[in-house]
């Protein structure tokens, strides 16, 4: 009788270690495949912080407003060509793109 | 015969042998196992022990102990960047961390430190050929190759496939767009902190780990318009030094500034303190004329003074031995207006003594002249008076802006208070929400604020601020023009000035100040010889407001803010 406790004890007792065993190595496997994808988040956040700081340095005024002026011809919004467009009809643009009063030609 | 250890026994005699009676020990056996058993017990328990250590640690490590057999996260450039970064009011990026690295080779494994040297110099980003070299020599320990490398960079080095070869990954403070609004910004210095700027001022902010992006109170096409043109009136008129303050005058949001010379902060290391300077928050200066609004602040404020009232500017002015002149002097009395378009230090100082030293004192603390710029930069210095004896002379220079010397900051600040109605805002670098009203206080009444501005407006249409007049837009504005003191004399200098020019637009319904100083400015053809603020600091203001005015204030939002003045003062 005792012995068979002993022996019933034994295989329950191994039985538990081996799920025991089962499950921490499932829990570190899940960990790694964690750990792995934070190394990959913060891969992607340093290659998107570089990717924004290229932008702003390819945004910078200076050379926008070179790369307008060169490719678009634009300049500046001056003060004359604020305007509505009751203001507009009658008005003539001057050689600077400024709005010439009345029937003034330019 | 059957062995039994070192006992033979005859096979014939083995049946009659009682195995107990053949392995019972007796006499000098049984006394030596005896005085062995403590030396068995001993090594017993000490192997048990033993065991029972090693059976604990497989367990901890097993069930517990899970990170030493992990895949350890990447350890200096963790998921949260330890310094936010710092934007403009429209989320342009002004500041941020980036991840750049060091490189460091092992000198043991370095052939020829030449022939290296020419490869790695070849590789842009990296140092000279000859401070390669320099670095690379030598038999022991590591050569560092370079810092602050971008991952382009360190790829490049790497594809040399050099033996001994090793990359510190790190994070640089990296300011995008180089000079842009530096003195705004501040820099980041080796250990990490910032000694000035936007960088000093919210360094607990900026560490915070819930604090990704912090929103400044510039804004780029402001900020763009005012650096241009400091640097084209540095070319123009070559002064000493430049500066420019654009605000909000309701939500006191400094919407830019700047100064010149100036520096990039992705290499402070490589200015003087001079470059690196903000002088708008640093430099205190006498400003001269620029103060008259402030003067007669206080005169229509206290009901002492009308707009059309004369003063007697055609006698000589000796207040105490001090005798105030005029720069051109005039040979009929001056309205109060006539005192301000003219620029007359003389009424200025009248007026001054009419309003009386206590209540100038007051009036200066409230407007926060008598302390640092309510702003969040550390570096705002305060004002200095020459003497801290409160007499009529006193009374009567600083009347024009003399006697006493106060940061931009603080004049600005000052002014706005005039601009907004009598009521002062604090000054602030962040950008706040849309309809943010600043808690602050009303030093004059709206009516005298008025006042004072309606007569700005006429500096500007037929005054010495007519280089600042721009279409459309009411620029009301003051010019001034003051010596600078030299410290050697302790004299006055003739040919030294600082020119400045206010500006606050649309005068009849203020939203924005401007502000303009030039630090010893030259005359040429263009300004005839002139050195005075007409001449300069005024005409950069015009430009300035030219270039911001249709930004910030685009026709439709003009005509409402007309309607709206309208129905105010029907």
């Amino acid at each position: 009788m005792i012995r068979a406790f002993y022996v019933l004890a034994s295989v329950v007792t191994a039985l538990l270690a081996l799920a025991l065993y089962v499950a921490k190595t499932e829990a570190q496997s899940a960990q790694q495949r964690i750990a792995r994808m934070e190394n990959g988040i913060i891969s992607e956040l340093s290659q998107i912080s570089q990717l924004e700081n290229e932008l702003a340095y390819l945004e910078r005024p200076e050379r926008l407003e070179a790369l307008s002026r060169v490719h678009l011809q634009l300049r500046p919004l001056s003060p004359e060509q604020d305007m509505t467009f009751a203001q507009l009809s009658g008005q003539h643009l001057g050689s600077n793109g400024a709005v010439l009063a009345g029937k003034a030609r330019p | 015969m059957a062995k039994a250890g070192r006992y033979t026994i005859p096979l014939a005699d083995v049946e009659r042998i009682d195995a107990a009676e053949l392995f019972s020990i007796s006499g000098e056996q049984r006394k030596a196992v005896r005085a062995a058993r403590p030396r068995l017990m001993l090594m017993a328990l000490i192997f048990a022990f033993g065991y029972s250590v090693l059976m604990v640690r497989s367990i901890s490590l097993t069930i517990f102990d899970h990170q030493s057999v992990s895949v350890k996260s990447r350890v200096v450039a963790a998921i949260r960047v330890p310094r936010a970064k710092l934007t403009d009011r429209n989320g342009g990026l002004l500041a941020s961390s980036i991840e750049t690295y060091s490189a460091y080779i092992t000198r043991a494994n370095i052939r020829n430190a030449e022939r290296l040297a020419n490869q790695l110099s070849a590789i842009k980003g990296l140092a000279s050929e000859e401070i390669l070299r320099a670095r690379l020599e030598g038999k022991k320990g590591r050569a560092r190759i370079g810092h602050r490398l971008t991952p382009a960079i360190r790829d490049a080095i790497f594809s040399l496939g050099l033996p001994g070869m090793k990359f510190v990954p790190e994070l640089t403070r990296y300011y995008p767009r180089g000079q842009f609004a530096a003195h705004v910004l501040g820099w980041v210095n080796a250990d990490g902190k910032g000694p000035a700027g936007a960088e000093r001022a919210f360094e607990e902010k900026l560490l915070d780990k819930n604090t990704k992006t912090l929103a400044l109170s510039l804004d780029t096409r402001v900020q763009f318009a005012l650096e241009s043109e400091l640097q084209t009136a540095m070319e123009e008129f070559r002064p000493e030094a430049a500066l420019g303050i654009i605000t909000n005058i309701k939500t006191g949001e400094v919407l830019a500034m700047a100064g010149r010379p100036t520096f990039s902060p992705n290499a402070p290391g490589k200015a003087s303190p001079r470059e690196r300077r903000n002088r708008a928050a640093t430099d205190r200066y006498e400003l001269g004329s620029v103060f008259k609004p402030l003067t007669l602040a206080m005169g229509f404020d206290q009901g002492l003074i009308e707009p059309d009232e004369l003063f007697d500017v055609v006698r000589p002015l000796v207040v105490s031995t001090k005798q105030i002149n005029d720069m051109h002097r005039s040979r009929h009395k001056m309205s109060v207006r006539e005192i301000l378009v003219k620029s007359s230090n003389k009424g200025a100082a009248l007026i001054a003594l009419k309003v009386g030293g206590k209540k100038q004192r007051q009036y200066l603390a409230d407007f926060g002249l008598l302390d640092a710029a309510k702003i969040e930069l550390k570096e705002s210095a305060r004002p200095y008076m020459s003497t801290r004896q409160w007499r009529a002379v006193k009374t009567a220079t600083i009347g024009y802006g003399h006697g006493i010397t106060v940061t931009p900051l603080a004049f600005v600040q000052a002014m706005g208070a005039v601009a907004n109605g009598g009521h002062l805002v604090p000054l602030t670098l962040l950008a706040r929400p849309p309809g943010y009203r600043p808690e602050g206080r009303d030093v004059i009444s709206p009516k005298a604020a008025k006042t004072v501005v309606g007569i700005m407006r006429e500096v500007v249409t037929r005054g010495t601020g007519k280089n600042a007049n721009v279409e459309g837009y009411d620029v009301a504005g003051k010019t001034g023009s003051a010596e600078k003191l030299d410290p050697k004399t302790g004299r006055y200098a003739k040919d030294r000035n600082i020119s400045s020019f206010v500006a606050i637009f649309p005068a009849y319904n203020p939203q924005y100040l401007v502000f303009i100083l030039l630090d010893e400015p030259k005359g040429d053809v263009h300004t005839s010889g002139w050195e005075t603020a007409g001449w300069n600091a005024a005409p950069v203001a015009g430009r300035v407001i030219s270039r911001i005015g249709p930004v910030l204030l685009p026709l439709a939002k003009r005509t409402n803010l007309m309607a709206s003045n309208v129905e105010k003062n029907p």
